[in-house]
């Protein structure tokens, strides 16, 4: 199971590596990283259908912004799930997304064990 | 023969006259007892004139008391109607008296009176007696112009009975000159033809008479006769018909009809003897002699002639006694009674001279009278100009009063006029000087206004940092989140990396891995420094946010503007770098390059400033150049010679330096251009500006007394270039 994480953030990928050691050891998890909208849409494009199930990205990105992206990835894939990581946990943010079709909503700093159970939901099913 | 012509002078008077010359004791008698019955009026004052002419036949200086009587009541009633006809009468009797200049004198009063009651026929009339009397005294030219001024009136009035009167008194006095005789025949004409219009016999028999007379001295005897016979038709058996008989006897005696002649003398004598008309008596009996003298019948002709005498002598009619004298001396000689004749011919000399002489001082009289009467006019005129003259001087008094009053109205017109402006000037001025207090105060308002809204900026621009600040907080919040979350999270992760190393050094030797434990070890190390290196990024950001806040109260100090440019150059780049991940990430290479004039003069500045100024700028070309799509374009070309360069270069400019900055980013669109030292303006999203970093750059190069100015090429790069005096 592939999963996406987009954020400008490089050092991002390195945390999500090390948090999801076990995971993509053991388990059947893929992590892919992107650090614009740009990027992440390319990698989505790359296979038709897309191999990944599950998108989590940051809102406040140069370029293309993380709900830009909610937007294009849920018109597009509409099959593929997406989560916002954000540090701004205001309502207003919270609302867009959500109405734009996220699946949750997370803030900075990132909660590791609500991340954790929320792809080992998705794993199950 | 003259006397018949005037026989129009005073028609009224001969009318009255012949009326009731019969029963005029009777009509005086009832006039007079009926006078005393009534009272002192309008009414008595007519009486009195009835009275006057009464008695103008018979006895006038009767009749000239009467009419004094009657002027007298007239002028203490002012009854003007009747003073006129009181003058008029009395003037006729002095006329027919001889009394000339009296007659004039009255007729002028009558004139003035009826000139006062607007009387036309009245002034006509006595115009026309007035004419006739000067006639009467020789002056033809005074006469004439009084006649046509006569005339004229008549005209006004449609009178025919004056206009033909008129008509034949300008005949007669025509006829008098022999150079004038042609004249006069047109007059009397006209006369007659207006005459004819009328019913007046007496109009058209005077007329036609003077006709004749003048045809018969133009010895143009069938027209003589033709209108003489006319005249007698008309007046037969009046005292009138003696003249028209007479010439129509002499007349038939010049063509041999003796036998006719003597037929029209004697009805003429008939007449006049019947009427008691001595002078018309004596005319027909000079008239007869003259016929019986061309009969050569001698003695009876001589007759004739001593009985003319006789009555001529009676009644002085001395031009008829002349005649008579002449004719006698004439035939006496021819019948050789010399003796006779030439006693005759003295005696019509002395006649002549006494007619001479009357008629001298008639002239002299008439002389006298006239310079009596100029003088008086004269006397008058002067009175008249005297009275003109105080009357204009009386005007000019009224003129200067009025002009006066009119200048003194004038004056307190403009008195009024000028305290009303100067009234209105001291509102005005008052109203000016409110304005100008109004006008101070507001400038005052206004100054007060403006050093309020300077604060007001000056406090906005500070509470706008902190507002900024605050915004920063929600901006910030997300980069303090940032690393917050790499050092929780790296913390936290290497925290379970040791425990994994632990769980992994509790087992036995053999199922020990040393090398998974060294590389587990490595991360952590790694994971350290992460958290390192955030913590240290936590710090720069909230530094910033201090530095930001903080209101600089640097001094000026002497500063190397190279080493300035050079120091933020540095830190600029290590703080960018430190921000963003990309910038030293695998796709752009940013180099810097600088280029400094080494005749650089120490400039007089705030050095933390003009520092936070190329902070600024050099943070915006750097972030210009981070911009990954471009970048990435521009060092895909590094054949281009174009990779993403700050260049940062200073230059001596004598009395000023010039410090520019300047990168080959994608430039500013000139929509934006001329916004962009507005504070508050920013392209960056949100949390990474705050829109105030150029707004307050531009406020410290302007407190600096220099300039900060900006090119910009989109797609070619940006320069800014600020100037700051030496």
């Amino acid at each position: 199971m592939k999963i996406l994480i987009v954020d400008d953030e490089k050092d991002v990928e390195m945390l999500f590596r090390q948090k999801f050691r076990k995971e993509t050891r053991t388990e059947n998890l893929e992590l892919v990283f992107a650090f614009s909208g740009a990027e992440a849409l390319e990698i989505l494009e790359e296979s038709d259908p897309p191999n990944v199930v599950y998108v989590f990205s940051d809102i406040n990105m140069p370029g293309m912004t993380g709900l830009e992206l909610l937007e294009k990835i849920k018109d597009r894939f509409p099959q593929i799930n997406v989560s916002m990581i954000s540090a701004y946990g205001d309502s207003d943010n919270y609302n867009k997304a959500i109405k734009s079709g996220a699946k949750e909503f997370f803030t900075k700093p990132i909660d590791f064990e609500s991340l954790k159970e929320e792809i080992r939901n998705l794993m199950k099913t | 023969m003259t006397i018949f012509k005037y026989i129009l002078l005073f028609p009224l008077f001969y009318l009255v006259f012949v009326w009731h010359s019969v029963g005029q004791t009777y009509r005086s008698d009832s006039l007079l007892n009926s006078l005393e019955k009534l009272n002192d009026d309008s009414v008595k004052v007519s009486h009195y004139l009835e009275l006057g002419l009464e008695f103008l036949g018979s006895d006038i200086n009767k009749a000239i008391f009467y009419f004094d009587e009657a002027i007298s009541l007239g002028n203490k009633l002012n009854y003007k109607k009747g003073l006129a006809d009181a003058y008029n009468a009395k003037g006729r009797a002095y006329a027919q008296q001889g009394s000339f200049q009296e007659g004039i004198l009255s007729f002028q009063e009558a004139l003035k009176n009826f000139h006062d009651i607007n009387d036309k026929t009245g002034e006509a009339n006595i115009l026309s007696n007035l004419g006739s009397i000067y006639f009467l005294l020789g002056n033809s030219t005074r006469a004439l112009e009084l006649h046509f001024e006569s005339l004229k009136l008549s005209e006004e009035l449609d009178n025919k009975l004056r206009i033909g009167t008129s008509l034949n008194n300008i005949g007669t006095v025509y006829q008098k000159n022999p150079n004038t005789i042609n004249e006069s025949l047109g007059f009397f004409k006209k006369s007659l033809k207006v005459f004819q219009e009328t019913e007046s016999e007496q109009g058209k028999a005077t007329a036609a008479m003077n006709i004749g007379e003048v045809y018969f001295l133009k010895s143009k005897y069938d027209s003589a006769i033709y209108f003489h016979q006319l005249a007698l038709e008309l007046c037969d058996g009046t005292l009138d018909a003696t003249f028209p008989l007479t010439q129509l006897g002499e007349i038939n005696a010049q063509l041999g009809n003796f036998q006719k002649a003597f037929g029209f003398h004697r009805r003429a004598l008939e007449i006049s003897e019947r009427l008691d008309a001595k002078f018309e008596l004596t005319q027909g009996l000079i008239g007869l002699a003259k016929t019986q003298r061309k009969r050569e019948d001698f003695e009876s002709a001589v007759n004739t002639l001593e009985r003319a005498k006789i009555i001529a002598k009676e009644i002085d009619a001395k031009n008829e006694l002349v005649d008579v004298y002449l004719n006698l001396s004439e035939i006496h000689a021819f019948v050789g009674d010399y003796k006779a004749a030439y006693e005759n011919e003295i005696n019509a000399k002395s006649v002549k001279e006494e007619i001479a002489k009357s008629s001298t001082e008639k002239m002299i009289q008439q002389l006298q009278f006239e310079f009596e009467l100029d003088k008086k006019e004269a006397e008058i005129a002067l009175l008249q100009k005297d009275t003109d003259l105080k009357n204009a001087a009386v005007f000019n008094q009224r003129i200067i009063i009025f002009t006066s009053l009119g200048g003194l109205v004038m004056f307190i017109i403009i008195s009024i006029s000028l305290f009303k402006n100067n009234l209105s000037k001291q509102k005005a001025n008052h109203l000016l000087q409110a304005q100008k207090e109004e006008i101070h105060a507001q400038r005052e308002k206004v100054e007060s206004a403006f050093d309020q809204l300077k604060s007001a900026q000056a406090q906005l621009i500070q509470s706008e940092k902190m507002a900024s600040l605050g915004e920063l907080t929600a901006g910030v919040a997300h980069e303090i989140q940032n690393p917050l979350n790499f050092v929780n999270n790296f913390s936290e992760v290497s925290s379970e990396l040791i425990d994994e190393i632990e769980q992994e050094r509790a087992k036995s030797a053999d199922k020990r891995s040393e090398a998974f434990i060294s590389e587990v070890l490595r991360d952590v190390k790694t994971n350290l420094n992460k958290i390192t290196h955030h913590g240290k990024r936590a710090d720069a950001i909230v530094k910033g946010m201090i530095a930001h806040s903080r209101p600089s109260t640097g001094e000026k100090e002497p500063t190397n503007i190279n080493s300035l440019c050079e120091e933020y150059l540095r830190l600029s780049y290590h703080g960018i770098n430190s921000k963003d991940k990309s910038f030293n990430g695998e796709f752009i290479t940013i180099e810097t390059k600088t280029n400094l004039d080494p005749n650089l003069p120490k400039v007089n500045i705030v050095p933390q400033n003009i520092g936070r100024v190329l902070m600024n700028i050099l943070s915006n070309a750097f972030q210009a150049l981070n911009n990954n799509e471009f970048s990435i374009k521009k060092s895909i070309n590094p054949g281009s010679g174009c990779k993403p360069l700050v260049t940062v270069s200073t230059k001596n400019k004598g009395n000023k330096i010039e410090i520019s900055v300047k990168d080959n980013g994608p430039g500013i669109p000139d929509s934006i251009k001329d916004k962009i030292f507005q504070p508050f303006f920013t392209t960056k999203p949100t949390g990474q500006g705050t829109g105030l970093g150029l707004s307050l750059s531009y406020d410290i190069i302007k407190a600096h007394g220099g300039e900060i100015t900006v090119e910009s090429k989109e797609g070619e790069g940006t320069e800014f270039i600020i100037t700051l005096p030496v």
